[in-house]
């Protein structure tokens, strides 16, 4: 019996979740149904991140999409290759303004280097997600701004912990990036093929 | 030139370099380019254009004399030095360069 799963009414990032599961399961084919058009696009990503190949059908404002697994693709879903190819997805985890502990100034100093070192670099994360006091860099440092507005129109996500801006007062003062929710940023986490913390 | 640097002896002299001058100069704190033997992995890099201003506001630093040098780095990559007296013509008194040898051709020490 094809395995259908409704995920209608359900919001970011159950539906993914719920696909996510049957693959993990081993299913080579299921639908899901959704009813809006970012449940699409994120089912999408993920099918395109597992080997799936995906069709959607759309009436009425629901869309059901089709994942069926891509056996020409070679790679079974318990065996992930060793060697990471340069297309690995990746994203990046700032939880702090500073890299390491230690000294806070130095630390900053640290930050700012990465930020751009990356802009120096092809590989780019798909998103970098900033929470708590991370937060205070897309908002209040001149140098990590501009690095972030580069790697955005390099196409790199960027987005920022909206409870966290509320928290620290800073939500009028955010310069770039999308004010994000926990949903969102899971969801980040888990489509990438490696999260890197700082 | 594609932008110009200023490298440094001592982490502490970079750090130091970088607050007293934000603010103040059109810099970005990077690593320091490959090509250049420094002691600290640690630089600030400015813009030709800003140049001058950057080498007279360091120069204006006698926190952090003799602790730096600046360098041009070509289109191609390559670094060379720039003598801030002669981009601010001053003599060389008034900004005593370092040390015409790097410190130590190795990053600094942990």
């Amino acid at each position: 019996m094809p395995i259908l799963i409704d995920a209608k009414g359900k919001n970011c990032p159950i539906p993914v979740v719920l696909a996510k599961k049957e693959i993990d399961g081993g299913a080579n084919q299921f639908s899901i149904e959704v009813d809006n058009p970012i449940a699409v696009q994120n089912l999408q990503r993920l099918a395109d991140s597992q080997n799936f190949r995906t069709t959607v059908e759309s009436a009425g404002g629901i869309s059901k999409i089709i994942f069926t697994r891509d056996t020409a693709a070679g790679i079974s879903f318990e065996a992930q290759p060793a060697n990471t190819s340069a297309a690995e997805s990746w994203t990046v985890l700032v939880g702090r303004c500073g890299i390491g502990s230690g000294d806070p100034a130095l630390g900053s100093t640290l930050m700012r280097m990465f930020f751009y070192t990356l802009t120096q670099s092809e590989h780019l994360p798909a998103s970098v997600l900033f929470l708590n006091d991370g937060v205070r860099l897309p908002t209040g440092d001149a140098q990590i701004i501009e690095h972030l507005r580069a790697l955005q129109a390099k196409g790199v996500e960027i987005l920022v912990c909206g409870t966290c801006l509320n928290f620290y007062q800073l939500t009028d003062q955010l310069e770039v990036g999308t004010v994000s929710n926990m949903y969102d940023l899971v969801t980040r986490m888990q489509q990438a093929d490696k999260v890197i913390t700082l | 030139m594609r932008y110009g640097v200023i490298v440094f002896d001592s982490s502490h002299c970079a750090i130091l370099a970088q607050k007293l001058l934000q603010g103040r100069c059109n810099l970005l704190i990077m690593p320091t380019p490959r090509e250049i033997d420094a002691s600290c992995g640690i630089s600030l890099r400015f813009s030709p254009q800003d140049a001058a201003s950057a080498a007279a506001a360091i120069c204006a630093l006698p926190q952090v004399a003799g602790c730096w040098r600046l360098y041009a780095i070509q289109e191609d990559g390559h670094p060379s030095p720039l003598d801030p007296s002669a981009l601010l013509s001053i003599s060389p008194a008034e900004c005593p360069p370092a040390a015409a040898n790097p410190v130590a051709s190795s990053p600094e020490n942990q």
